[in-house]
């Protein structure tokens, strides 16, 4: 593997379990060990006190790293505009909030830092910390932020106006999706939502309409408010992004996010993992990718789920070299 | 950097983490209701959980719906306890700076007056994901439980 990237594991990954705590944040860290020992944090999710660092928090995470034997790869950071009932997030607000998570990254030992896009009109007052610490930071182009997106091509102008070794960009790959994942539309059936409004939903997914304009149809045409945080996710965490496009960006590109739905024989059914992990290579992506399970949470066991993902990857990999 | 280990193989410490049993992630928690008197007013305390993957502000609970046996509860009434601190509804939208772990609990107090028989308490949680793109709106979380006048009065 020391040829191509690396794989860990974001532990968004293992949400179920932790939330209902059979699993600990220290198990967490420990199964890293078996499965290529990355490390990728949820800042608000396992640090508590977010988002300052507490003490406490630091000794916890490094006496298991050490133990554990892990690398820290990536910080996820959280913008949070819409925090406030009556107002988004000033820019001094964002800033203020950004800052002690870029100072919790460096003194956890994690050499990247995940950016929601929020951040965007601030981060000449967030670089200044991060080169200090040696932490590079990165947007995460995450569905709907699909590479094609105008929101994406103006970061990554910035990214490359702004040229400071500590900006890049880190494609999670929901946005190479190909389908809606099937316990995504049970879960809309299961609410109640109208057959023909969810085909209409699933429609205008696949016909590339923006969220916003979708939700603004589908009211209109009779959905009830209160169920469109359930088809929301169709948008929010699957894009039809074209993989060779990762090339064009391959540069700036510091950390990835191994999004998946399901593996079904072998396979993720719904995203376009052998195109993204041949793009991959063409491009020498050397860097580390996350495997980050985010699909039903009550019939996986997520640790499970994570190793078939990353057996899928190294085939896919051993695939390319036969092919070479 | 020093070079990275290889994974480690499947081992009984790995099946004995994977055995590891948790609890509900639903908004009530199974642990008993007790009665409670609070301002004056007599109720139940409840023990509920945090329905999202993260911590959240309290300015991100934008509210909770409770009936008792089928009659809607004045919202007025309701106190979320966190962190041992006890605050109404309205308060929350305010409190940008205190947070809700996700892994602790809570107490949701609710105002009943006399309990002489098992109770069905309906409720739902509503949080705002203060990033998601679509803008504030709020997910709901609903739960239901029955509670018991065996388990409140011990």
């Amino acid at each position: 593997m020391s040829e191509t990237f690396k794989l860990g594991v974001a532990f968004h990954s293992f949400t179920e379990e932790y939330c209902s705590c059979a699993w600990s944040f220290e198990d967490l860290m420990e199964l890293t060990a078996y499965l290529g020992r990355g490390v990728e944090i949820v800042g608000p999710a396992h640090q508590r006190g977010f988002p300052h660092l507490t003490n406490d928090f630091e000794r916890l995470f490094k006496s298991a790293v050490e133990r554990f034997e892990l690398v820290p790869t990536c910080y996820g950071s959280y913008a949070d505009p819409f925090m406030l009932p009556d107002r988004n997030l000033s820019e001094d607000e964002l800033v203020a909030y950004t800052l002690p998570q870029i100072d919790a990254a460096g003194r956890l030992g994690f050499p990247i830092v995940r950016l929601q896009y929020f951040v965007y009109p601030v981060i000449e007052r967030l670089l200044p910390l991060a080169e200090k610490l040696g932490v590079k930071l990165g947007y995460e182009l995450h569905a709907p932020l699909t590479l094609e997106a105008e929101r994406t091509r103006r970061l990554v102008e910035q990214v490359k106006d702004l040229r400071s070794p500590c900006l890049g960009i880190i494609p999670d790959c929901g946005i190479f999706g190909r389908s809606i994942p099937e316990f995504r539309i049970r879960a809309a059936r299961a609410r109640g939502v109208a057959p023909e409004l969810l085909e209409q939903a699933l429609a205008c997914w696949k016909a590339g309409m923006e969220v916003g304009e979708a939700r603004k149809r589908l009211l209109a045409d009779g959905l009830p408010d209160k169920q469109f945080d359930v088809l929301e996710p169709f948008w929010g965490c699957v894009g039809q992004s074209d993989p060779r496009k990762l090339i064009e960006v391959m540069p700036h590109i510091i950390h990835l996010h191994g999004k998946f739905f399901s593996i079904v024989d072998g396979d993720e059914p719904d995203l376009l993992y052998e195109e993204v992990v041949t793009a991959l290579l063409d491009g020498g992506y050397r860097g580390w990718m996350s495997s980050e399970f985010e699909g039903a949470r009550d019939e996986t066991n997520s640790f499970l789920v994570l190793q078939e993902h990353q057996h899928m990857i190294r085939r896919y990999i051993d695939d390319y070299r036969a092919r070479a | 950097m020093s070079p990275i280990a290889p994974s480690r193989q499947p081992d009984d410490r790995l099946r004995q983490i994977l055995a590891h049993q948790g609890i509900s992630r639903r908004f009530f928690s199974a642990l008993p209701a007790r009665r409670a008197e609070r301002g004056g007013v007599a109720g139940l305390d409840l023990v509920v959980r945090l329905t999202s993957y993260r911590s959240l502000p309290l300015s991100c609970i934008a509210g909770i719906e409770i009936a008792i046996d089928g009659a809607p509860v004045d919202p007025a009434g309701l106190r979320l306890i966190v962190d041992g601190i006890d605050y109404t509804l309205a308060e929350l939208g305010g409190l940008s700076g205190r947070w809700w772990f996700i892994l602790d609990n809570a107490l949701l107090f609710v105002p009943c007056a006399r309990i002489e028989s098992d109770l069905r308490v309906d409720g739902t949680l509503l949080t705002v994901e203060p990033y998601i793109t679509a803008g504030r709106f709020t997910f709901r979380a609903s739960d239901s439980r029955v509670v018991t006048l065996g388990e409140i009065s011990v």
